[in-house]
């Protein structure tokens, strides 16, 4: 059996990749990098030897933080049925966490939703849970992101001046993506991971 | 970074900046600057290229999960060219 640990820099985030849910996603994994953390998820590697379940319970097993967005409720109109890997991973992430080793324990998770009690309609069993609410606003998502890790690291930047260095990055992406050669509305986790990076580096 | 046979310190998308004869006389003046505020110093080679980051008061920036992409410097070229450049306020 390989060797486990947990990276404390890294962030898990399970969370819709649709193109509507863009703007949260954008701004999740922004701030999660400019509050001096490495944002991961299941997009960030395409080796098809590995499967999806497979690398999504080694990435989670990996990370002491996960960000769990279970906002994605609706049915998809062709088949009325919801999507389902959201809750999935969420109960494998707490399942790590209470039933592994004593580092998988001290993980840390954020639930965010639409609104914070929407969720006793749907799963309730996480009661009991704390859910936060991002209202489908990208920078109520940073403030919430930036306040859960700042109750575990400090001192960091305000939600304020995250949410302004936000702005200016996506004013930005468009010429950066035509710098680079790449499509801003088919960009990659890597290409994302990477413009914000040394947007960061550069430009904060 | 590099200004012609010079190293000049400035904010970025900002104009102008101080200018020195050598990049460590420009990398002392930055920490100097903040021995009191939080922020981050970005050294550049001579071809323009980050070399280092150093972090004030300010967490550091961690590298991207996975392997380095083969885009990477070109991402880094548009970048920087983009975010350095002085901005219209």
């Amino acid at each position: 059996m390989a060797r486990e640990y947990v990276r404390s820099k890294d962030v898990f985030i399970n969370c819709p990749f649709d193109q509507a849910y863009k703007p949260i996603f954008n701004a999740i994994v922004f701030s999660v990098s400019e509050l001096g953390f490495r944002a991961r998820c299941a997009l960030e590697t395409d080796d098809g030897g590995e499967a999806r379940l497979d690398k999504i319970m080694r990435m989670i097993g990996e990370c002491k933080y996960g960000i769990h967005d279970i906002s994605a409720t609706a049915l998809n109109p062709a088949i009325n049925l919801p999507r389902f890997n959201m809750p999935l991973e969420l109960g494998l992430y707490l399942g790590c966490k209470r039933y592994g080793s004593s580092s998988q324990r001290n993980k840390s998770v954020l639930i965010l939703d639409r609104d914070q009690y929407r969720y006793r309609n749907f799963i309730s069993d996480i009661s009991g849970q704390d859910v936060h609410a991002h209202g489908d606003d990208p920078n109520r998502a940073i403030t919430e992101v930036r306040n859960w890790l700042a109750s575990k690291v400090k001192p960091l930047p305000g939600g304020a001046t995250i949410q302004a260095h936000y702005l200016r990055f996506v004013t930005m992406l468009p010429a950066m993506c035509v710098a680079s050669e790449l499509d801003p509305n088919a960009l990659t986790f890597g290409d994302l991971s990477w413009l914000i990076n040394k947007w960061l580096i550069s430009a904060r | 970074m590099p200004a012609k046979d010079r190293w000049v310190l400035r904010r970025a998308g900002v104009a102008g900046g101080r200018t020195f004869a050598t990049q460590r006389e420009a990398i002392e003046a930055g920490r100097k600057h903040f021995a009191s505020a939080a922020g981050q110093i970005v050294i550049h080679n001579a071809d323009g290229k980050i070399r280092a980051a150093v972090y004030f008061k300010v967490p550091k920036i961690q590298s991207p999960p996975g392997r380095v992409p083969s885009n990477a410097d070109k991402i880094e070229r548009a970048v920087t060219s983009i975010a350095l450049a002085p901005q219209a306020n």
